[in-house]
């Protein structure tokens, strides 16, 4: 390994040179990779938003640019997006993007709800970091579902579910959590309450 | 060294996980699936396999003084491509493995591989010795993921195996199992490589 | 994100203790739990350069990757922070207590590659925390680190030869021990409750 060097590679330079020669190929090659897929994440990130709408309202996907063209109208009020489902002119619910904090980190999910703001027609999770194979199962369709057709009050006031052990039937106004993972699931019914409660003060009259 | 025998000695006789005791983060990690394991074992081949491979193709023209640094710059190119790749063509699979993805940079068998084959021997061995190590460990992961999958879900690669009478163990999904299985089966490797005694 | 970073850094230390659950930096710790001061040495090591290394990469991420809209060259810039504050570090002690330095010897370069180190600043960012958040995350990981491998290292001590079974090498017992301890960390996970 030694045999050939030149008299530069000796210098102190040439380190230097070396390092920079480097990383700037190297550098080149991942902006290139970068940039020639980086449309093809954000597209994917996209339909992978438009279709967890979608299928909240159980609305087909097959085309999901076209389907949630017809279907979603995306509104605001006072800053606050969110977006109301429409089949066949008629209003079939709202969607409302929530956020909460989890065991580890903020989950991000879909919360549809009927039009007279009665019951959940269903949840979808779209982000979490909890514990993988304990609290992450609330991503798990068992989980999610049972969210589906739950009343949204209790009397005058917002629902807060009760959680009950995974073997247990669950009552309308009960959760069954996840076994070992009662903070994940705590953490889900929590952020539903916090905010429905925040969505139903900024739309106000208009629901 | 011929191609065969640096092959078979880098996933069978000095296998990586079970001999050099490397790797073992992500092996602990990412095998409570069989799917992830056997993506975290292709992007460790590829990984090991090309790292090795550049590295030792300048292993002439780089200066002592700068030589891990350039290891590490290399092998992160590399993870790199690995995680674009993943989150543009596979994105639930990326979200699947999450951080470990990026976590193959620090996967001591990439850095070791370079530091005791690449630094030493041709461009080309070193490809293969990348390859065989990857292998070897991807074997690994599948052989505990086996286990942890089988016994925690049920079900292999995703499909449904064991049938609804199956009460899964809940261990199996979680952290201590991958503990469990790998120190046994370390014990087993080692014990059939022990000498036979009268 | 509201999660009080008191919180954060308790549940770092136990209920989701960095090698228990998550099982970062076991290379090292597999090697060094053999001897209990060196693993103390390293553990303060590891615990010190986290602290630091998750405030840095922080500042790193939000105030130059981001925007400059080079969020895809994260893992080269995090490794280029850590490897450089090691090195620093090495520095440091060589000049002030040139006894820790021969007894880390090693373990310090080794550090680099701790996938603990580089695997909490991936976290932190992944989970979106503030800076003391991330700063919080780091101790709290560090720390348990450090338990985890004086415990490993304190229990390893009292193992003689001659209890184990034919071909148990070190690697296999030392896994089965942690596994038992990540057993028994579990029992934390009702500590930590979240208001």
């Amino acid at each position: 390994m030694d045999k050939e060097k030149k008299l530069f590679s000796e210098t102190r330079v040439y380190p230097v040179v070396f390092m920079i020669i480097v990383a700037l190929l190297f550098g080149t090659i991942l902006a290139v990779f970068y940039h020639s897929t980086i449309k093809r994440v954000e597209l994917s990130e996209e339909l992978r938003f438009k279709q967890s709408v979608l299928s909240l309202f159980s609305l087909p996907f097959d085309d999901v640019i076209e389907s949630y063209e017809k279907h979603i109208i995306e509104q605001e009020k006072d800053g606050y997006k969110y977006y109301v489902a429409y089949s066949d002119e008629e209003k079939i619910g709202y969607c409302f993007i929530v956020h909460g904090a989890g065991l580890w980190g903020s989950i991000t999910c879909l919360v549809g709800v009927d039009p007279e703001f009665d019951q959940l027609i269903a949840i979808h999770i779209l982000n979490q970091s909890e514990t993988p194979g304990l609290g992450g199962r609330i991503s798990e369709p068992t989980f999610q579902e049972q969210f589906a057709g739950k009343p949204i009050f209790e009397g005058e006031e917002v629902i807060n579910y009760r959680l009950v052990s995974e073997k247990d039937a669950a009552k309308e106004t009960e959760i069954n959590q996840i076994t070992g993972a009662t903070a994940s699931s705590k953490a889900i019914v929590d952020m539903l309450t916090d905010n429905l409660k925040k969505i139903i003060e900024i739309l106000g009259d208009q629901i | 060294m011929k191609t065969k025998e640096i092959l078979k000695q880098s996933i069978f006789t000095d296998n990586s996980i079970c001999r050099q005791i490397l790797g073992i983060c992500s092996a602990l990690a990412v095998t409570n699936l069989m799917m992830n394991s056997l993506v975290m074992g292709l992007g460790v081949i590829f990984t090991t396999a090309l790292s090795s491979y550049t590295i030792s193709l300048i292993r002439d023209y780089t200066p002592r003084s700068v030589r891990m640094m350039v290891q590490t710059l290399i092998i992160a190119s590399y993870v790199i491509i690995i995680d674009i790749f993943l989150k543009a063509f596979f994105p639930d699979i990326s979200r699947s493995l999450g951080p470990y993805v990026g976590l193959i940079i620090t996967n001591c068998i990439v850095m070791g591989r370079a530091e005791a084959f690449a630094q030493k021997n041709k461009p080309f061995d070193s490809l293969i010795d990348g390859v065989g190590s990857g292998i070897g460990y991807m074997l690994v992961l599948l052989v505990i993921a086996f286990v942890r999958e089988l016994f925690g879900f049920g079900s292999l690669f995703g499909f449904k195996i064991l049938g609804d009478w199956w009460t899964p163990w809940s261990i199996m999904v979680m952290a201590p199992s991958a503990f469990f299985v790998l120190g046994l089966l370390i014990w087993y490797i080692n014990y059939r490589s022990l000498p036979k005694q009268a | 994100m509201e999660i009080n970073s008191f919180v954060i850094f308790i549940a770092a230390i136990f209920t989701s203790n960095i090698l228990l659950t998550n099982f970062l930096g076991m290379c090292s710790y597999l090697s060094i739990s053999k001897d209990m001061e060196a693993s103390a040495g390293l553990g303060m090591a590891v615990f010190f350069v986290l602290t630091f290394t998750s405030g840095l990469n922080y500042l790193a991420y939000h105030y130059i990757l981001v925007p400059l809209n080079l969020v895809y060259l994260q893992y080269i810039i995090f490794i280029i922070v850590i490897a450089a504050f090691v090195q620093l570090l090495e520095l440091v002690i060589e000049r002030f207590s040139p006894v820790l330095y021969y007894s880390l010897g090693i373990f310090l370069p080794l550090i680099t590659v701790n996938c603990a180190i580089f695997g909490i600043s991936l976290f932190m960012i992944i989970r979106n925390y503030t800076f003391i958040q991330s700063i919080a995350f780091g101790a709290g990981s560090g720390l348990g680190w450090l338990l985890a491998i004086l415990a490993l290292a304190g229990i390893r001590g009292k193992v003689r030869e001659k209890m184990l079974p034919k071909g148990m090498n070190n690697a296999a017992i030392s896994l089965i021990i942690t596994g038992i301890m990540a057993l028994a960390f579990i029992g934390f996970s009702g500590v930590v409750i979240i208001q």
